[in-house]
């Protein structure tokens, strides 16, 4: 306290990002519990807001007697700028506490262009940024999330690194900081003693199933960089650090009782998961692999969740979350029943990610919130070659079964998601993206049989993204169709973490491909910036040497690189350089087979075996069906 | 089922005077369901709960006497929406009183045409006092200030026929402005556009980004005489 805070948001552009108070926030007097945490998220309120993962760990931690959770938020630049000039330091919103009070800070890893952010935040904080400058009086900072799945180039910074499901594991942390300070004595001993004492709470945090702490393993690399292997350097810690799983998702661990944020977020709705992890098994994709096995919840659990949910947040939106909602056992019922009891409340429903199917779009047909937002589908590739390759098993009969299911129930307005710059890809591939473009617009005039229809206001915008935007002359009357292409990004622990990404010259020569294919009536063009790309495949599969120049990058400016206004791509090929490294090295290689990963001691559960065989599979363009129909393909996540 | 009309008296504090118009609304909205308060729903396509704010309130400001109508689609009791709407509100907002209005009269909305204002500012380097400044601002014939639209070009405006009351006087070596002023409809002007003009003429050197504003009352106009809306 004792910081003027009131008078600064007087100053700042949307200062209730930074006032807290919304309902449902929850204050403790921090003299009354044992251990406080500052949930740190790395990006911008309305972003952190939308995040489940945040909900949750903040249910888990406060629903403790003994912990206190309180919230922050990357403050924006010109808050940042304020905070500097008035030597203000980074505060929780519950009490303005400032975060390095806190005891432990946590930072969730959604995204890897968030990283310049954690840095900022603990240097607003006014913690050091190394976790070996740490000592008494500092939090112990710690991360998770899913790009914890490859923290190594945020080793030097965090303490501790949770891989895996928070329900359990927090707890145990928790437990553990509070055993290790009480067990100093009392609080301010704690305190006074902590330099001397934090190896030994570093030690048994690191006894804690999922927890990985960095400081106990040393990377060596061979003269090229590459690594050579990894040395847990005490005998107690485990050689991996094996990914931490919930077997089973308990209702009272689900945050029933969420913050009702004051100004209009991202996803501003109540949120149930229907289930965790994916076993569809799309080879380039991160989260189907890193979140397995599949682990639905029971529908009454849903649906009482629903209800508790909205009688205590009073939104008029519920979405029901998961990585594919509509492969939920009880997707039918479910919506049945909640539709029937929540429609005359005037409460909509939503699903966030919709497959392109017409079983799909029969179920989206009946939720108004869906059909008010348009429809999304993810044929992700052009050609049936390229989906067999990345195991996106959808034809292009589903494809437009979908959009004439679409069309006849009336939609107006569709997007279609593709990657470009995916194994194999040559522009066949490319044209393909067009040619379904142009059929989906032919399927368009021969549903509405040259009926002009009523003009939507379709379409979305989201303002984070880093891409730009091409637009054919506007159709009157006719459907809107989004053509949204992003650059393929190898990720740890998937079957092309081996594969190299496009250059940047190939990703925009393709972009520009399209962009001359897509010049239609109707058709709008969306790609991201081939710049933003190369640096998340670095830091993606990058290793601890990028650690000094992620450092300098912040230290020039880098900040909110998530945000296309903000990235500065120059700045951070100069911090690459100026340490000797090589974007090209992380991103453009094609890595051996043997070669050793800098995330080879963090162990996902997924067997080396099981990826390479489906690294093959693709190059062969089979298909692996999904484990729910029958076939086990020995993942490894279930032994 | 009977609709019923209601007017909502209610104040907005300190601790969410950073929540915008829209926020405020939104919040009023999610704090009538869960308070179970049946609000009346627009028909359509995109159906939206009946509710109306007499004058929205910038962002930054703390008001008294606010003033909301509601249209439920069953009987309430008034006084029971009271206590059940303070139980749901974040802390800062107080619903003061609720009564029930009759069919078919005028929102408060259409009638607001006066809000009365404070405005405190920290300490300044004045040369003068405040009175001897606000008195030329009320001798000035007129006072024209620029406002800016986005993408439309800048027009000026006198707003001295805007200012019905003003007053200034030193406080604990800061200064407080009241001052009464034309609102809602066609013709408003803002307290900050008031204060920017007092500081245009000189002599003051006001903390302009560090004022803080109250609203604490709205007017219905009938000619010259002003009749607070309750």
């Amino acid at each position: 306290m004792g910081q003027d805070i009131d008078s600064m948001l007087q100053r700042v552009s949307k200062p209730a990002r930074y006032a807290g108070g919304e309902w449902n926030q929850v204050v403790k007097d921090h003299r009354d519990v044992d251990v406080t945490f500052a949930f740190a998220f790395p990006d911008v309120y309305e972003v952190g807001m939308s995040h489940l993962g945040l909900k949750i760990v903040y249910h888990l931690l406060n629903r403790r007697q003994d912990a206190a959770c309180e919230r922050v938020f990357a403050p924006w630049t010109d808050m940042e700028d304020l905070m500097r000039e008035r030597g203000v330091s980074l505060f929780s919103l519950e009490t303005r506490t400032p975060v390095r009070e806190f005891d432990i800070v946590g930072f969730t890893l959604q995204y890897e262009m968030t990283y310049t952010n954690v840095l900022n935040m603990i240097d607003l904080a006014g913690i050091p940024l190394a976790s070996a400058d740490r000592g008494a009086g500092d939090p112990l900072v710690i991360g998770g999330g899913p790009c914890a799945l490859n923290p190594e180039p945020l080793a030097e910074v965090f303490d501790c690194v949770l891989i895996g499901d928070a329900e359990g594991a927090i707890d145990e942390i928790i437990d553990a900081y509070r055993d290790w300070k009480s067990g100093a004595g009392g609080r301010e001993d704690a305190r006074a003693g902590m330099r001397a004492g934090r190896r030994e709470l570093l030690i048994r945090l690191a006894r804690i199933e999922g927890c990985y702490v960095p400081s106990f393993y040393r990377p060596e690399y061979y003269p090229d960089g590459v690594v050579r292997g990894i040395e847990p350097l005490d005998a107690s810690v485990p050689e991996r650090v094996t990914r931490r799983v919930a077997r089973n998702l308990d209702l009272a661990d689900f945050p029933l009782q969420p913050i009702v944020p004051f100004i209009d977020v991202v996803h501003d709705r109540a949120v149930v998961e229907l289930f965790r992890g994916c076993t569809r098994g799309c080879r380039f994709c991160q989260a189907g692999m890193i979140y397995r096995p599949v682990r639905e919840r029971p529908m009454a659990d849903v649906e009482n969740a629903a209800r508790e949910i909205l009688r205590n947040t009073g939104h008029d939106e519920l979405s029901l979350m998961s990585l594919s909602s509509t492969d939920y056992g009880g997707i039918q019922d479910v919506i049945m029943d909640l539709t029937r009891e929540l429609g005359p409340k005037y409460v909509n429903i939503s699903l966030p990610s919709l497959r392109a199917d017409a079983f799909s779009v029969g179920i989206a047909g009946r939720l108004r919130a869906v059909r008010k937002s348009g429809l999304t589908f993810a044929p992700e590739a052009g050609t049936q070659r390229l989906r067999d390759v990345i195991n996106k098993q959808l034809t292009e009969k589903d494809l437009f079964d979908a959009t004439t299911a679409a069309f006849e129930a009336g939609w107006d307005s569709l997007k279609l998601y593709f990657m470009i710059g995916l194994p194999t890809e040559t522009d066949e591939d490319i044209e393909g993206i067009t040619s379904l473009a142009r059929q989906v617009m032919h399927i368009y005039r021969e549903v509405k049989g040259g009926r002009g229809s009523r003009a939507s206001s379709g379409g979305e915008s989201r303002g984070a993204s880093s891409r730009g935007a091409s637009r054919g002359c506007s159709s009157r009357g006719g459907p809107r169709l989004t053509v949204s292409a992003s650059s393929f990004v190898p990720k740890a622990h998937t079957p092309f973490q081996w594969e190299a990404q496009d250059s940047i010259a190939e990703i925009e020569r393709k972009q520009a491909l399209l962009r001359d294919r897509l010049r239609m009536a109707g058709i709008r063009f969306d790609w991201h910036d081939p710049g933003t790309s190369l640096i998340e495949a670095v830091l993606a599969r990058g290793d601890r040497r990028l650690g000094a120049a992620l450092v300098d990058a912040w230290k020039m400016g880098a900040r909110f690189d998530s945000w296309s206004d903000k990235f500065k791509v120059d700045l951070w090929h100069s911090a690459l350089r100026s340490r000797g490294l090589d974007p090209a090295f992380y991103a453009n290689r094609v890595r051996p087979d043997g070669e050793i990963f800098p995330w080879e001691h963090i162990d996902s559960r997924l067997t080396r075996e099981f990826l390479l065989r489906e690294r093959d599979r693709a190059f062969k363009g089979v298909i692996t069906p999904d484990c729910r129909s029958g076939q086990c393909e020995a993942c490894g996540v279930c032994d | 089922m009977r609709c019923m009309r209601l007017r909502l008296v209610f104040e907005k504090g300190d601790p969410v005077r950073f929540i915008s118009h829209l926020d405020t609304m939104r919040t009023f909205a999610r704090a009538f369901r869960r308070a179970g308060v049946p609000l009346s729903f627009s028909q359509g396509f995109n159906p939206h709960p009946k509710m109306s704010f007499a004058l929205p309130l910038a962002v930054g400001a703390t008001s008294s006497n606010d003033v909301l109508d509601i249209e439920t689609e069953a009987p309430v009791e008034p006084q029971q929406i009271v206590v059940d709407v303070n139980g749901s509100l974040p802390a800062g907002f107080r619903v003061v009183s609720a009564r029930r209005m009759e069919d078919g009269g005028p929102s408060a909305m259409s009638e607001v045409g006066a809000a009365a204002y404070r405005s405190n500012l920290p300490t300044t380097n004045s040369m003068v006092d405040a009175g001897v400044v606000v008195d030329r601002f009320l001798c000035s014939r007129n006072v024209p200030i620029e406002r800016r639209r986005e993408g439309k070009p800048t027009h000026t405006v006198d707003i001295r026929p805007l200012v019905l009351r003003l007053n200034g006087r030193g406080d604990d070596g800061g200064i407080v402005f009241e001052m009464v002023l034309r609102a809602g409809g066609s013709a408003g002007v803002r307290p900050d556009e008031v204060l920017r003009a007092i500081d245009s003429m000189g002599g003051l050197w006001l903390d302009l980004p560090g004022a803080r504003y109250h609203r604490s009352g709205l007017f219905r106009m009938d000619g010259e005489r002003m009749y607070p809306i309750l």
